[in-house]
C-alpha cells in the first residue's frame, strides 16, 4: 500500500480512506465477508466497531467455511 | 475562496471595532506590526473563527477563555466576522465559549505560531506526533484496532479456560482408566471401547432386581404385621377366655343373675321424673318411691361383681373379634404382596428349586392362610437369595454408574474439543485481522510520512541550497507507539536529530518547511494558511529565498496570511506589488488596533 501518489488525501478523511483499504485486505484474506460492507467500513473508520462486531464479522466467514477434515473425508 | 474583510469587535486587543480589508487580487497578506500592536489578536480571531483552538491563549496553561473578550467589554459584545466570496462567517461568545453562527463549516485554516515551530522541530517525539496527528487523524482506526486487540486477548483467555476444563475432564477419565488397571493402550481407547458396550441387559437386570427387592420388602413388612396381629390375637383370646370364665363363676354365685339387667332398667326408670311417683309402676299400688330406689340400689350393689364381670367379658370379646378381623385383613395383604413378589421374582434368573417355591406360592388354589404359612416356611431361603441379589445389584449399579461417568466426561471432552477448535479458528482469524489492521495503519502512516518528508526536504533545499544540510526524514519509532522521529543530515553527519547540530534559524526554517508540507498535503485550494510571527531574524539571502518560497507555494492555498515584526521583511514587501502589506499602528486602549490606510 502506498498512498503517496494519492493527490490531496485530505479531500477524504484519513480514517475513512484507511478503513476502506483495511476492509479490502481483510476481504482478500477471506477473514470477513462482503455482507454489511458499508456499515463495517463506517464503524472501522469512526472507531465504533466493538469487540462483538469484530467477532460476528470474523465468525460469519468461519461458520460458512467447511471444516478442512470434513472436506478431506468427502 | 477569496478573503474580503475581517471584522473584529471586543476581541482581545480590538477594544474598538476593527475592519481589516484584504486585497482580493493578492494571495499573500503580510501584517506587519511592532510588538503589542495587535498581530496576535488578529491571528487568534482567525483561529477562533475557523478552528476549535483559541490561538495564543492555548499556550497559557489554565488561561480563562473569557480573556478573549477585550478589556472593559462584555462577552456579548465579542464578534468576529470574515467576509469571503463564499459567504460570511461569524463567531461570537456564548458563556465562555466561542460559537459559530452559521450552519456551514468554517473555512479550513492551518496555523503555525512560534510555540508550534518549537514543537515541530525540537519537541519530544510524542509531542511532535500530536502536532502531526492534527493533520491526518487515525483515531477511529486506532479505536477499532484496540477493540480487535481486546477480542484477541479475550479469545486467548477463553482458549486457556477451555484447555483447563479439557484437562480436568481428561484427568478424571485417566484416573478412572488407571483405577481399572489401565486396559488398552490409553484411557481414550479404553473409554471409547467402554462406550461401545450395550448395557441395556445390565440395566434391565438391575431394574428387575430392584423391583424384586422392593416387592420382597413389602411382603416382609406384611408378614411381620401378620405375625404381630397373630400374637396380639392369641393374647386377646386368652383374655377373653379368662373373662368369660369369671363371668360364669359370678353367674353361678348369684341367685338370679337374669335379674341384674331388670334391676338396672328399673333403677333407670325410677330415677327419671314421673307424675305418679308414689305408685308402683307394676301393680299401681301405693308405694314409697324413695324407699324403692334405696332397695334397688342395695340389690344392685350386692350384684356389682356380676355386673363388672359381664362388662369385662364383653370388652374382651370385642377386642378379640377386632383382632381377628385385623388379622384377616393382614393375611389378605400378605397374600397380595407375596403374589406380587413372586411375579417380580419370575423376571429374574432363578435356581430351579427357587422356581418351584415361587410356583407354589403363586398357586391359585392355595388358601390365604396356607400361602402365608408357605411364605413363612420359605422366608429364610428367599431372604438369603435376595441378599445375594442385593450384592449383585450393587455391582451392576457400580458398573452402570461408571459407564455414566465415562459417558458424561467423554461428552464434556468432545464439547470442549469442539469449542477449542471453534475458539482457535477465531483466535487465528482475529490474529490475522489484527496483523492486517496494524500493518495497514503503520504502512499508511509511513507512506504519508515518506511523502511529507520528501516535500519537506524539497522545500528545505529551496531555502538552503548548497548548504550541505537536509535529507529530512520523518518516521515512526520502530517499537514506540505514537512517537514521531525526525532526523536530518548535517554535512557528513547523517540521520542526526536536527536540534543536536542545527542553528536556531535552521531549526525555524525546518519547522516552517514541515508546516508547509503538511498544510499542502492535507489542505486544498480553499485552505487558509496563517503564520503568526514564525520567522526570527535571518540574513538577507535566506529572507529572499523564504519570500520566494511563500510566493511559490501560494498557488496551493486560498490565502497566506503572515504576521511579523521583522522590519526587513516589511521593507521587501513595500517594494513588491503582488503582496498585500498591512502595517499596524501602535495600539492604545482607547483606539484599539489600527492600521495604516495608504
Amino acid at each position: 500500500m502506498d498512498n503517496s501518489e494519492t493527490a490531496n488525501p485530505a479531500a477524504r478523511n484519513s480514517n475513512e480512506l484507511l478503513a476502506e483499504q483495511i476492509f479490502r485486505q481483510l476481504l482478500e484474506a477471506k477473514l470477513i465477508s462482503n455482507d454489511g460492507k458499508a456499515a463495517f467500513i463506517s464503524g472501522l473508520g469512526q472507531g465504533t466497531l466493538k469487540e462483538g462486531n469484530w467477532k460476528i464479522a470474523l465468525e460469519q466467514v468461519l461458520h460458512t467455511q467447511p471444516m478442512s477434515d470434513e472436506t478431506s473425508e468427502t | 475562496m477569496k478573503l474580503q474583510k475581517l471584522e473584529l469587535n471586543a476581541f482581545r486587543g480590538a477594544t474598538q471595532p476593527l475592519s481589516l480589508e484584504f486585497d482580493p487580487a493578492k494571495r499573500i497578506t503580510l501584517i506587519f506590526g511592532e510588538n503589542g500592536t495587535g498581530k496576535s489578536s488578529i491571528s487568534d480571531a482567525l483561529i477562533c473563527l475557523c478552528t476549535t483552538d483559541h490561538g495564543s491563549l492555548d499556550d497559557i496553561s489554565g488561561a480563562d477563555k473569557s480573556y478573549l473578550v477585550a478589556a472593559d467589554r462584555q462577552p456579548n459584545d465579542l464578534l468576529i466576522r470574515l467576509h469571503t466570496d463564499q459567504g460570511l462567517f461569524t463567531a461570537a461568545m456564548a458563556g465562555k465559549k466561542i460559537v459559530h453562527k452559521q450552519s456551514a463549516a468554517p473555512p479550513a485554516l492551518r496555523h503555525l505560531r512560534r510555540s508550534s515551530v518549537v514543537d515541530l522541530a525540537t519537541a519530544a517525539p510524542a509531542k511532535r506526533y500530536e502536532q502531526l496527528a492534527a493533520y491526518f487523524d487515525l483515531s477511529g482506526i486506532v479505536k477499532s484496532e484496540t477493540t480487535l486487540r481486546d477480542l484477541l486477548r479475550n479469545t486467548r483467555l477463553e482458549a486457556d479456560r477451555i484447555a483447563r476444563a479439557l484437562e480436568a475432564v481428561e484427568q478424571i477419565l485417566d484416573a478412572t482408566w488407571k483405577n481399572e488397571g489401565a486396559p488398552h493402550d490409553n484411557w481414550e481407547q479404553w473409554a471409547n471401547t467402554e462406550l461401545q458396550k450395550d448395557l441395556s441387559a445390565e440395566y434391565n437386570k438391575l431394574t428387575g432386581i430392584r423391583a424384586a427387592i422392593e416387592a420382597w420388602n413389602r411382603a416382609k413388612i406384611a408378614h411381620e404385621k401378620l405375625l404381630e396381629t397373630q400374637e396380639e390375637g392369641r393374647n386377646a383370646a386368652d383374655i377373653r377366655k379368662q373373662a368369660e370364665r369369671l363371668l360364669d363363676e359370678q353367674h353361678a354365685a348369684a341367685h338370679a343373675p337374669a335379674l341384674l339387667p331388670v334391676l338396672e332398667e328399673a333403677r333407670k326408670y325410677l330415677s327419671a321424673e314421673h307424675p305418679d311417683d308414689n305408685t308402683c309402676p307394676v301393680c299401681k299400688q301405693p308405694a314409697d318411691h324413695a324407699q324403692l330406689l334405696m332397695h334397688l340400689q342395695t340389690r344392685l350393689t350386692q350384684m356389682n361383681s356380676l355386673r363388672e364381670a359381664s362388662l369385662a367379658a364383653s370388652a374382651a370379646r370385642t377386642e378379640h373379634e377386632r383382632l381377628q378381623t385385623l388379622w384377616q385383613g393382614n393375611l389378605e395383604s400378605l397374600n397380595a404382596d407375596v403374589l406380587k413378589f413372586a411375579a417380580a421374582m419370575n423376571t429374574l434368573e432363578n435356581a430351579p428349586a427357587l422356581k418351584d417355591m415361587l410356583s407354589a406360592l403363586q398357586n391359585n388354589e392355595l388358601l390365604p392362610r396356607k400361602r402365608a404359612e408357605l411364605f413363612a416356611a420359605s422366608f429364610d431361603t428367599l431372604h438369603n437369595f435376595l441378599t445375594g441379589k442385593i450384592v449383585e445389584s450393587d455391582s451392576i449399579s457400580k458398573a452402570l454408574d461408571q459407564y455414566g461417568l465415562i459417558r458424561e466426561n467423554w461428552n464434556a471432552i468432545m464439547e470442549n474439543r469442539a469449542a477449542a477448535d471453534k475458539n482457535n479458528a477465531l483466535l487465528t482469524a482475529a490474529g490475522a485481522a489484527l496483523h492486517i489492521v496494524e500493518s495497514a495503519r503503520k504502512t499508511y502512516i509511513e507512506s504519508e510520512l515518506r511523502a511529507v518528508s520528501a516535500e519537506v526536504d524539497a522545500l528545505y533545499q529551496a531555502l538552503h541550497p548548497n548548504e550541505n544540510i537536509g535529507d529530512v526524514r520523518l518516521f515512526l519509532k520502530e517499537k514506540g507507539r505514537n512517537s514521531l522521529e525526525l532526523t536530518a543530515r548535517f554535512h557528513h553527519h547523517t540521520d542526526i536529530a536536527p536540534q543536536s547540530l542545527y542553528s536556531e534559524s535552521h531549526l525555524d526554517t525546518l519547522a516552517l518547511c514541515i508546516f508547509f508540507a503538511l498544510a499542502k498535503r492535507y489542505g486544498n485550494s480553499d485552505t487558509i494558511l496563517l503564520m503568526d510571527d514564525v520567522l526570527g531574524a535571518c540574513d538577507e539571502a535566506h529572507l529572499d529565498r523564504f519570500i520566494q518560497l511563500l510566493q511559490d507555494q501560494a498557488e496551493h492555498f486560498a490565502h497566506i496570511i503572515v504576521t511579523t515584526h521583522y522590519r526587513p521583511w516589511r521593507e521587501r514587501y513595500r517594494q513588491q506589488g503582488d503582496i498585500h502589506l498591512i502595517e499596524l499602528l501602535p495600539w492604545t486602549p482607547e483606539g484599539g488596533i489600527g492600521y495604516r490606510r495608504d
